[in-house]
């Protein structure tokens, strides 16, 4: 594994303030390295967008980020504390190093402007020892390197398709080479042929120039296939991290498994799958001990009063689980020991 | 097939479908009527489908292929352009009544529960409407003279209908306003209201997509289920092919408006036969997918307001033959009970009808839409 680049420790993010606030993320360890695509799973309410908001600073109100710390290694020896920086230092690591790109392009761009227009905007303000033309010409470099014809400069959103658009946001993203792209469910509204020539775009590009993703979705499935490392995130804890193969074949949390075993599979026999029992917690009425715990088919008596914390599985490969199966003194089920179990649905 | 789920059992098969349609047809006027003479969307076009008892059939297809339009169409809420549709293989007569009775028998479970349930009323006024306005089914005799059933029979009927679609206790979910249900129970209110008049066919459309993971299958099986304990048809519409694997027996693939391939669910995902089909499943995520995915096709789908000549696909299809540009191939069946519409499955073609399409051309007419297309492709907003 290539050095870490971005570090996030003991994240906790509170959306209101005093008795009535609610832990939107509580003590979420992240690390992504360079180069690499890390993906953050989890369902609607499980925090990981509001941990991308607050990793960018751009939490808003009544959002507040109450305590961890999130540092960006750009070389060694030049460390940045992100929850430090102030609005001139955020400026400049923003779309420099650290470039975001949202699920639904329609509103992220500007309905009246052209694109080539927005794309030459972020040049303009970063870049000021470019003139007019360069700027045109890179702004037209940008939309060819993510396949759109140099031509489209001129056309406004509306009269792009929704891949397209989403492609215009990729090639901002990438205008000034940044080395962290961090995407929120950036195909989660295209069709499943549109999601996947962007993904190939994306990962091309990412072999050429060496940014790493910070990939949010609620879809499994995708990220086992694209993703280096998988964290998995549930209530606004982090449940899971492994690599995304060892995360697929040998999963340590109940609820991990669970996911996976949500998605019919496209080969082998058809079986009944069974889901998750209930529906994810409210996070104003978290539930005591493991907040899994009412949904879990393998609960311990430990697991309704203690919290699990996110500890290296045994016999794991960088891998970390928060559940008290993994725990000296416990032996967990054989789908959850770590063992490469085929996950029902799949071929055998 | 891979042998039978034990999800589901085998539809009954002949006899007369309980749901047929022949030929529907759908085109939108462009920017609605006032602006008449700009065209037409053709948003669905020449689709047939038999429905059996207790068989689930999925209309898969992306956004824009026209598989809600023909969902609408089905339940009757929109009108066709052309086409019939047969209840218990009768046509249907005109006029309200018939309606009624249409209504009564086949019901639409809508995809966004957040949006078909009225925030404004708890759940047992969702599920009284339909019981007074159709009856309650089953039982002609117990009716007071204002023809409603009495109070007691009502609070039966509707603890019945919960506790078939797993909300318990029924008398506390009767008495939850929507924003106090979670997305899946949200959805498990909008079946049971389509529940109350007993209907023979249930559409769904979309119905999990608006849920969050861990809770679809939940709602896949309850589908599942209610075929099986009620002998329900259902029309799962879906744009998750592996979904559709897991619940229906037969997939139909729709591509701008057409049905480009039809058959047994597991047949049609382990051996497509239609070109469409095949780059459908190649973008489709799989985590057992060995090596990175190649997709089998590129661009986007046409624009529906002028589709292309011929099979609506040949300008993404790496396949395309001459024939493929001027003739509309046509369903034929090939294989058991799979059918594809496709050149590539038919004989007796001449060289020169065989002749690959240029690149260039296909490549061409590829190019993504010009304005408007989303709008003009999303049958939705028009109806």
């Amino acid at each position: 594994m290539t050095e870490p680049l971005l570090e996030v420790r003991g994240l906790q993010v509170d959306y209101g303030v005093g008795p009535d606030a609610v832990r939107a993320v509580a003590g979420a360890d992240l690390t992504l390295h360079r180069a690499e695509v890390l993906g953050l799973a989890g369902e609607s309410g499980s925090g990981k967008s509001t941990l991308a908001y607050a990793i960018t600073r751009l939490l808003r109100p009544p959002g507040v980020i109450t305590g961890g710390s999130v540092r960006l290694h750009l070389a060694p020896g030049s460390t940045r504390d992100l929850l430090a920086a102030g609005a001139s230092e955020l400026r400049g690591l923003r779309w420099n190093h650290l470039a975001v790109v949202l699920q639904s392009a329609m509103h992220a761009l500007n309905p009246v402007m052209p694109v080539g227009a927005q794309l030459t905007d972020v040049l303009q303000a970063h870049r000021p020892d470019l003139d007019r033309a360069a700027r045109r010409a890179k702004a037209g470099d940008l939309l060819e390197q993510v396949g759109i014809p140099a031509g489209r400069l001129g056309s406004y959103p509306h009269e792009l398709s929704g891949g397209m658009r989403q492609r215009v946001m990729i090639a901002m993203a990438i205008a000034l080479d940044p080395q962290i792209l961090i995407m929120d469910e950036p195909t989660t509204a295209l069709d499943v042929v549109t999601q996947r020539e962007i993904l190939e775009e994306l990962m091309a590009l990412r072999d050429r120039l060496g940014f790493s993703v910070l990939f949010i979705t609620h879809d499994l499935s995708l990220l086992i296939e694209i993703a280096d490392t998988i964290a998995v995130m549930y209530a606004g804890r982090l449940v899971e991290t492994a690599a995304a193969n060892e995360l697929y074949l040998a999963p340590r949390h109940p609820y991990t498994l669970g996911l996976l075993r949500s998605f019919p599979s496209l080969h082998g026999p058809r079986k009944t799958m069974t889901g998750i029992a209930g529906s994810p917690p409210d996070l104003r009425q978290l539930p005591s001990g493991c907040v899994f715990h009412p949904r879990c088919g393998y609960v311990l008596d430990q697991c309704a009063t203690e919290r699990p914390p996110l500890a290296e599985v045994p016999h794991g490969n960088r891998h970390a689980a928060a559940c008290w199966l993994q725990a000296a003194g416990h032996s967990p089920p054989a789908e959850l020991a770590g063992k490469a179990v085929a996950v029902e649905g799949s071929p055998a | 097939m891979t042998g039978p789920s034990p999800v589901l059992a085998e539809p009954e098969a002949g006899g007369v479908p309980v749901l047929e349609a022949h030929g529907l047809t759908k085109h939108f006027p462009v920017g609605g009527t006032r602006f008449a003479g700009r065209g037409f969307v053709h948003a669905v076009d020449d689709v047939s489908l038999r429905l059996v008892r207790g068989g689930i059939t999925s209309i898969v297809g992306e956004s824009g292929s026209g598989k809600s339009t023909l969902a609408k169409l089905l339940a009757r809420l929109i009108k066709p352009t052309s086409g019939s549709l047969a209840l218990d293989g009768r046509a249907i007569p005109p006029g309200a009544r018939a309606g009624r009775r249409y209504a009564r028998q086949v019901q639409l479970v809508l995809q966004d529960p957040f949006a078909s349930l009225n925030p404004i009323h708890d759940v047992r006024y969702h599920l009284v409407r339909p019981l007074k306005l159709h009856g309650i089914p089953g039982d002609g005799a117990g009716n007071d003279a204002s023809g409603l059933r009495p109070r007691g029979n009502l609070d039966e009927a509707i603890a019945d209908l919960l506790s078939r679609v797993a909300l318990a206790p029924p008398e506390a979910f009767a008495a939850k306003y929507p924003h106090e249900l979670s997305g899946g129970q949200r959805q498990r209110v909008a079946i049971a209201r389509a529940l109350a008049v007993a209907p023979a066919v249930l559409l769904a459309d979309e119905p999990v997509s608006m849920l969050d993971v861990s809770i679809r299958l939940g709602v896949l099986n309850l589908l599942a289920d209610l075929r099986e304990r009620e002998g329900l048809a259902i029309v799962y519409v879906t744009h998750d092919i592996a979904s559709a694997r897991y619940l229906a027996d037969t997939i139909a693939v729709m591509y701008a408006g057409r049905i480009v391939e039809t058959g047994p669910a597991a047949t049609v995902t382990d051996q497509p036969a239609h070109p469409y089909t095949q780059l459908l499943l190649s973008a489709a995520p799989d985590p057992d997918r060995g090596q990175a995915a190649s997709l089998r096709g590129r661009g986007a789908p046409p624009n529906l307001v002028a589709p292309p000549p011929g099979c609506r696909f040949h300008p993404r299809c790496p396949h395309a033959m001459r024939i493929c540009k001027q003739t509309v191939p046509s369903l034929t069946e090939i294989g058991a009970g799979q059918a594809s519409a496709c050149w590539l499955h038919a004989s007796g073609l001449s060289a020169q009808q065989r002749a690959p399409l240029k690149i260039a051309d296909s490549q061409a007419a590829s190019e993504p839409p010009l304005p408007h297309p989303d709008n003009a492709a999303e049958p939705g907003e028009e109806a």
